[in-house]
């Protein structure tokens, strides 16, 4: 199967190039070779710069001049545009058509040259356009790019599509880095690459997601320490309930030893004091309810009591709007509602069209401001509420009555206990089994007993309140730590995942690379000791670091003592090598191959350069020094195509030799 | 400073700040003590109104928690957020925007309820003072009203 050509390069006014031009490139079996010589400033670079301008929008071979943006060195052929006036715009294009037998394919890309001024014009590249001919149609392809990567994608056309001025430079210092990129450039690793990349970018999002603090063992510890805490204060509390009880049931033990006394007075004034008791009991209750009356009147009473004078104003507001007839009687909003509505008047006559606006346009004057039925409210409920903030205070008041003759009660009531209590202790009893004055005394110890372990319970349930208080946050936060630990497995799971496959990847990627470089090597060898003049052979070694070594027969290295000539034979070497392993079997198109090299090498260059590259179509863009005779006579036979571009002026033509 | 006034509607719940929430649940609880124990949030907010208002504790909230439905304040507590409203605004108009009408005492309730939280936090009883200020403020705005104080 035969390798892709160009088959053809047409211009129109692009450059030197006036009017229409098409070079016709197709090569045939052995002759794979097309030479078009021009002395310099032909425009043999453009034809290079044609080709790159219509695939991938660039000319890499020229020198730019711009001036305020300007281009000095214009797409447009210069003799059409200096017949423009100022603002006139030259069209042009450049076509090149693709082929091995079927399909065909037609690249272009149109340009507009507008002229801003003398030697000033402004340049424009249309989207480039693809036909493809299958049989005898051909058709319009919406995806020009696609096809163009499956034929010489933009990463390798540098190595299909090139200067031969750059071999000249290619091997001065730190040549091992432009030797990778040109093994990177043809190795595909670019999926590699992006896969790598996009594999660490989400390694990243992870890493900057993962909030887990590891304090895991710290909060547990911290949440076991305060359940500790809460079950002594829970012990501590069942044991002041316990001695709670006790000391009540000694308190009632007590109690029962006065009144099963045999003597009557200590039973009956322990009988009474029991009653004072319980009805000290109830008046400490009654108070009770009657300050939590007294709370919620308060909260009725105080809104309106504190606010009485915004609700004057507010009332003063509605009277005045009153006043100015901005508030009607609602009656009056009804009947303009109805006559609209009835559309005749209270004397039978009909309501013209001017009185309906008329009506309108009152009805909208009432609704406006403040809503009707708000101000009508209003008029009548802040007086009410008022009345309603004076009942309340009374209410009050009278609460607060009441609450002092219960607390006036509750102190009587205590007195009599104590009263009671006094006369017990001083009574002489003629009971023998019983010791008032002692009962007494410990019931003193055993009540104030009573009131402190009442206090201390209310203290405890309010500590144990805080400190579930407490156990309940801690358990809160462990199990939001916990939630992030689980989370944090999960991401170190992913993150290990990812890190291998980086690994892999790179593994990868390593291994193509070490491949791509042990076939280049190969290949530089090959060629560089088919187009080298010399008569030993050498071994190239391309190391790990991209530096080549070029070795004699005693295994010396002459890298760095290579001539000019044989430098840019290596260069070259390098760059076919890199076209034959690429993949991609595109045509060559070199500008100026043998412009350094010295007339021996060049004609035994010329003489093995027809089969360095077997079944590629070549195409030399050479200056009539570089085409010499002698180098004509070696490559005639391998020659398809051959033109001359004459130049006179700003015009150049091609002419088929 | 009271903005432009846009038409708008009341919102269907006012708020208070975020970090007063907690405080606003202890001071209604059951066995807190204070003389709101076993009320609603909104007679508490009530309160803090008229005591802001009073004392001019206007505060801006930092942040907002939606708590006192609208539809939960009675007539009487409506009419009196209202007035609040007109008077601070010197203008009726006002309540033709809802949400300024929100701001305005959502603004005075904040201030006031930090006055009333000192207050159940210090040593006075909370319950008398707020029922001397309010039998002292009805006295002096309508002596004329049949009601009788035996302190005095």
């Amino acid at each position: 199967m035969s390798r892709i050509q160009i088959h053809s390069v047409e211009v129109k006014d692009y450059r030197q190039f006036h009017g229409k031009q098409r070079i016709e490139l197709k090569t045939d079996g052995k002759k794979n070779i097309n030479v078009i010589e021009g002395e310099n400033g032909s425009g043999k670079s453009n034809l290079l710069n044609a080709i790159t301008f219509c695939l991938y929008d660039t000319e890499e071979h020229l020198e730019e001049s711009k001036e305020e943006g300007l281009n000095v060195y214009p797409y447009g052929n210069r003799d059409k545009l200096e017949d423009l006036d100022e603002g006139e715009e030259l069209n042009g294009y450049v076509e090149v058509r693709f082929g091995r037998d079927s399909p065909e394919y037609r690249f272009k890309r149109s340009f507009t040259t507008v002229k801003k001024g003398e030697n000033q014009f402004s340049d424009a590249s249309d989207d480039l356009t693809l036909q493809r001919k299958e049989g005898s149609d051909w058709d319009i392809k919406d995806d020009p790019i696609a096809h163009l990567n499956q034929i010489l994608p933009v990463d390798v056309r540098d190595y299909y599509l090139f200067d031969g001025e750059r071999l000249d430079t290619f091997f001065e210092e730190e040549y091992s880095e432009n030797v990778k990129k040109g093994i990177v450039d043809v190795s595909h690793i670019d999926l590699l690459e992006r896969s790598e990349n996009h594999l660490k970018r989400v390694r990243d999002q992870i890493q900057d997601k993962d909030d887990f603090s590891g304090k895991e063992d710290e909060l547990r510890e911290e949440l076991n320490e305060l359940r500790d805490e809460l079950e002594d204060l829970e012990g501590d509390k069942e044991e002041i309930v316990s001695n709670l009880e006790e000391t009540r049931r000694l308190i009632k033990q007590k109690e029962s030893k006065l009144e099963d006394s045999d003597d009557k007075y200590i039973r009956s004034r322990q009988e009474q004091r029991s009653k004072a008791k319980d009805r000290l009991k109830n008046l400490r209750s009654r108070k009770e309810n009657l300050q939590n009356r007294s709370g919620d009147v308060l909260a009725e009473a105080a809104p309106i009591v504190y606010c009485y004078d915004a609700l004057d104003f507010t009332l003063e507001q509605i009277n005045e709007l009153h006043e100015k007839g901005k508030l009607p009687p609602r009656i009056q909003d009804y009947f303009i509602r109805e006559l609209l509505e009835e559309g005749e008047c209270i004397c039978g006559e009909p309501i013209e069209e001017d009185h309906e606006h008329e009506l309108k346009d009152l009805l909208e004057e009432v609704e406006q401001g403040l809503d009707e039925d708000e101000n009508l409210e209003g008029k009548s409920e802040i007086p009410r509420i008022q009345d309603v903030g004076t009942e309340k205070v009374s209410q009050l008041l009278d609460l607060r009555g009441q609450i002092r003759e219960v607390e006036e009660e509750i102190s009587d009531t205590e007195t009599e206990i104590n009263e009671i209590k006094e006369e017990l202790k001083q009574y002489d009893t003629s009971d023998e089994d019983i010791d008032v004055d002692a009962i007494e005394d410990q019931l003193d110890d055993l009540e104030d007993r009573e009131e402190t372990l009442k206090d201390q319970k209310e203290d405890i349930v309010s500590d144990i309140a805080l400190k579930q208080e407490e156990v309940d946050n801690k358990d809160e936060e462990l199990t939001k730590e916990l939630k992030k630990k689980e989370k944090h497995q999960d991401l170190v799971k992913k993150l290990e995942f990812l890190e291998q496959s980086i690994d892999h990847v790179n593994e990868i990627q390593q291994t193509v690379l070490g491949e791509i470089r042990s076939q280049a090597q190969e290949k530089i060898e090959e060629y560089f000791n088919q187009l080298i003049w010399k008569d030993e052979e050498y071994e190239i070694v391309l190391e790990e670091d991209y530096t080549i070594r070029v070795l004699d027969e005693f295994g010396m290295d002459k890298i760095g003592s290579l001539s000019a000539g044989e430098k840019q034979v290596l260069a070259l070497s390098f760059m076919s090598a890199l076209t034959s392993i690429s993949g991609f079997e595109a045509p060559i198109v070199i500008d100026t191959p043998l412009g350094r090299i010295s007339s021996e090498p060049r004609n035994r260059i010329a003489e093995n350069i027809p089969d360095y590259i077997e079944g590629t179509q070549l195409t030399f863009l050479m200056t009539d020094s570089e085409y010499t005779t002698q180098v004509e006579s070696r490559m005639k036979d391998s020659i398809s195509n051959e033109y001359l571009l004459s130049n006179s002026g700003l015009k150049t033509e091609v002419v088929e030799r | 400073m009271i903005d432009e006034i846009e038409e708008t509607e009341i919102p269907r719940d006012l708020v208070i700040e975020e970090k007063k929430r907690d405080r606003y649940k202890e001071l209604i609880d059951e066995d807190s003590g204070s003389p709101f124990a076993g009320q609603q949030m909104s007679k508490l907010f009530m309160v803090s109104l008229g005591i802001g208002y009073d004392q001019g504790l206007q505060k801006s909230l930092d942040s907002r928690s939606g708590s006192i439905p609208w539809s939960a304040l009675t007539k009487d507590e409506q009419w009196v957020i209202k007035s609040v409203a007109v008077k601070e605004a010197d203008d009726a108009e006002i309540l033709k925007d809802g949400s300024q009408v929100a701001q305005i005492v959502q603004e005075y309730a904040n201030g006031g309820f930090e006055y009333i939280d000192d207050l159940v936090r210090g040593p006075k009883d909370t319950l008398s003072t707020l029922r001397t200020e309010v039998v002292t403020m009805h006295q002096d705005h309508r002596p004329d009203a049949d009601v009788t104080d035996d302190d005095d």
